[in-house]
């Protein structure tokens, strides 16, 4: 085994993942053959156009969604053997929460419902809370929130714990260019502490600059591969985009 | 880490996750107007009680107060579930919670749990309120009895919630588990008529219908005690008990199964 392939934390091969349609077991395929790898450490980008299968790669990385062909295996370091669900961490596409709690209280939620005590969990959620920069508005129950402070909460419950790996689900949504510019703060610093980062965004210009490796979707299948190095030979992200979804 | 932890660790998240999901109903708003629904009619009864078609006073009461708590507790024991597992499933709360260490077996099980304790708190409330309105007109009542009605009520409604659960995780929408959990409720009410209607010793339609009665419990069963007493052998209460744990625990574990194969 190379050394290469020893850092390897996701390694997805021929992926394919069917939903059904209807009770007649009619079915519609979301990835069809879908193979990339992931490095340890690194951030890679998910970029396409809608439906072309990148929410469900990162259900399918989360646990959240089986496989229906193909495999997909994790692996943060040869020395802690695979990644458990309780180490991955997950932010959905429109995360949504209880709307009768707090910011606070989600948080609080959260850390608990992890195995946290109470003291760990009130430091986890202040730490969190600070991070997200949403320290003002996590006293107000969540139904009173915007979109962006949404996404914030939902960044936020996905920091509360060291995880080896991070998935983010349009992380940038919704978000005002303060709340952008945390976000890709928060984004290096996961990288400087050694951890995994997937991300799915349409903000072509900041993936360029946040990730190390990008995959290109387009109908389940993976279009472009490659590292930002290459990506920036080949004239950017937003050229090779236009350019395959036009070919 | 050893078992006893991992147990321990497990009955914690459950018990979070339960005190969330009885938050949000409560929020929902829809057991608190049931039961006012219930405890209204209750009372009404003291109004309508001249129309007792020559019934003791006490007994129509009685009646009264059963049927509203039947009526309301059933609408209330399919609604709960539905109310509590949909909306997190669209939300996306469920996976926010699986991926902060809640299995889905435990999750499943907590919402099955936060719908009994309110079914419990809607029981022993109309059923406090009866007492009350019987010794107010100083009636007579028999508090054991009062008492065996209390727990067969909480059994019949849990069996109804267990059941609209598992129905909650097998249909696609909330508007075809309250179908099909009515129609399951007047099944079980019908149970012995299905039984008599149907000559289970021949053809497949009959197997078919057996096997279908098996899945449906008779709850005239837990209507009326003695009804099952010459079965088992065993005291009303205890017969009662056991079978609608059986069915409560049958549902539960079809739900499970069913949940785990689920996509989200």
């Amino acid at each position: 085994m190379s050394g290469v392939t020893e850092n390897i934390a996701i390694r997805a091969e021929s992926m394919v993942k069917d939903y059904a349609r209807d009770w007649l077991g009619r079915r519609w395929r979301a990835l069809d053959g879908l193979s990339f790898t992931v490095t340890c450490g690194q951030i890679c980008g998910l970029v396409g156009p809608n439906g072309s299968g990148k929410s469900t790669t990162l259900k399918i990385l989360a646990g959240l969604a089986s496989l229906s062909g193909g495999r997909c295996t994790m692996l943060p370091d040869r020395s802690k053997g695979e990644i458990s669900p309780g180490r991955i961490a997950y932010l959905p596409e429109t995360p949504s929460f209880p709307t009768h709690l707090t910011g606070t209280e989600v948080l609080t939620h959260f850390a608990r419902l992890s195995g946290l005590e109470r003291s760990e969990a009130a430091m986890a959620v202040s730490a969190a809370l600070g991070r997200v920069d949403l320290g003002a508005g996590s006293m107000r129950r969540t139904d009173e929130y915007s979109k962006g402070m949404r996404q914030r909460l939902g960044l936020a419950q996905a920091l509360l714990r060291r995880a080896d790996l991070v998935l983010l689900d349009e992380p940038a949504a919704g978000l005002d260019p303060l709340g952008v510019e945390i976000l890709g703060n928060i984004i290096r610093e996961l990288k400087s502490s050694g951890v995994t980062v997937v991300l799915s965004s349409h903000f072509l210009p900041q993936i360029e600059e946040w990730c190390d490796s990008l995959v290109m979707l387009v109908q389940g299948r993976a279009l472009f591969r490659g590292t930002q190095s290459e990506v920036r030979t080949a004239g950017g992200l937003h050229r090779i985009y236009v350019a395959r979804m036009k070919s | 880490m050893t078992e006893g932890k991992k147990i321990l660790q497990s009955v914690r998240r459950i018990q979070r996750l339960s005190l969330a999901a009885v938050r949000e109903s409560i929020r929902q708003r829809v057991a608190w107007l049931l039961l006012a629904v219930a405890l209204l009619l209750t009372f009404a009864g003291m109004r309508l009680r001249e129309f007792n078609f020559g019934i003791h006073e006490a007994r129509f009461l009685s009646d009264f107060a059963t049927g509203t708590r039947t009526l309301l507790g059933g609408l209330l024991a399919l609604l709960l579930p539905v109310l509590l597992f949909f909306p997190a499933l669209e939300r996306q709360t469920l996976q926010l919670d699986l991926m902060h260490g809640a299995s889905r077996g435990e999750w499943l099980f907590s919402r099955l749990f936060a719908v009994w304790v309110q079914l419990a708190c809607f029981v022993a409330v109309t059923t406090g309120v009866q007492a009350i309105l019987l010794y107010w007109r100083g009636l007579p009542f028999d508090l054991a009895g009062l008492t065996l009605d209390t727990v067969m009520a909480f059994v019949r409604l849990a069996v109804i919630a267990a059941a609209s659960l598992l129905l909650c995780t097998l249909c696609a929408s909330s508007l075809l588990v309250l179908g099909l959990g009515a129609l399951f409720v007047m099944a079980g009410q019908l149970a012995p008529v299905l039984g008599h209607g149907c000559n289970y010793e021949s053809g497949i339609v009959c197997s078919i219908g057996a096997l279908l009665s098996g899945l449906v419990p008779n709850l005239q069963i837990l209507d009326s005690p003695t009804a099952g007493t010459d079965l088992a052998g065993l005291p009303a209460i205890t017969w009662v008990i056991l079978y609608g744990s059986g069915y409560c625990l049958l549902y539960a574990s079809l739900a499970g199964l069913a949940f785990f194969r689920r996509e989200l």
